[in-house]
């Protein structure tokens, strides 16, 4: 389970930063000129961000652990199935 | 994150439909545990495990509506509304104190006014996004917390479809004692 946390949150931080761009955009769209121009290094401060975060989430995509929850988790699946099939308390 | 409660009285040889009233009405227990009293604000905790609870809730009513033809929709799209919003509401907050940050660290960047000026007004417009969301989010609330509201949800998670000849339920009793 813990595993599922790490990869949880390494969608998370990726995830949560494209959700606020996105806001930021919106909010951006009712500002003045002079305003907007403020709210883009924002912008900019975030996306920089981002990368970094997507770095990091591609380094755990193509690291053993996630290789190895991966494993688990499709063995899981397959064993399951398996018991329901066979009409075993699961 | 609260844990899930525990399902009692339920083993893998009871029938589909007496399983699916445990596991309903269990789970809706659960999520009318974390904010018992509308009137009262609740934390941002309280807030959080609300909504990790509806989503429990309603995966489990999503997964068991077949036993229950017709009548979940109803709590299914109500759920779903109430965790749209608590989901809006937790994006403001994120988003708010990402900004918050931001701020202390173009102060202390020593940043032009305008740009401070800028960012603080932003923190407002997330204050009033928070504040516009809570209100309508605190009016469904209310609504689904009224007793004959949640006695109404109760009724309806414990009358499965029972498959013709089995034994009738011990649903009904327990649902009427609350």
């Amino acid at each position: 389970m813990s595993q599922l946390t790490l990869l949880a949150d390494a969608l998370g931080r990726v995830r949560d930063i494209d959700v606020m761009l996105e806001s930021l955009t919106a909010i951006e769209q009712n500002l003045p000129a002079t305003r907007r121009d403020m709210i883009a290094d924002l912008g900019a401060r975030l996306r920089r961000r981002r990368r970094y975060h997507q770095r990091r989430l591609g380094l755990y995509l193509r690291d053993e652990e996630y290789t190895h929850l991966k494993g688990s988790l499709s063995e899981l699946v397959q064993t399951t199935g398996a018991q329901i099939e066979h009409g075993q308390a699961v | 994150m609260a844990k899930p409660f525990k399902i009692r009285r339920v083993s893998p040889d009871d029938p589909a439909h007496r399983a699916a009233v445990r596991i309903l009405r269990t789970r809706l227990r659960e999520f009318y545990s974390h904010w018992p009293d509308p009137d009262e604000i609740p934390s941002p905790e309280q807030l959080h495990n609300q909504r990790i609870s509806g989503k429990r809730l309603r995966y489990s009513a999503e997964t068991l509506r077949d036993l229950f033809p017709d009548r979940l929709a109803l709590m299914i799209d109500l759920l779903k509304r109430q965790q749209d919003l608590l989901g809006a509401i937790q994006d403001a907050v994120t988003q708010r104190s990402v900004i918050a940050v931001d701020l202390a660290r173009r102060r202390l960047a020593r940043a032009r006014r305008e740009e401070i000026t800028a960012l603080e007004e932003l923190l407002a417009t997330y204050d009033a996004r928070h504040s516009e969301l809570f209100t309508e989010l605190e009016d469904i609330w209310r609504g689904m917390s009224r007793k004959r509201f949640r006695a109404l949800l109760k009724d309806i998670v414990s009358r499965p479809v029972r498959p013709e000849g089995s034994e009738p339920q011990e649903t009904t009793p327990e649902a009427a004692s609350g």
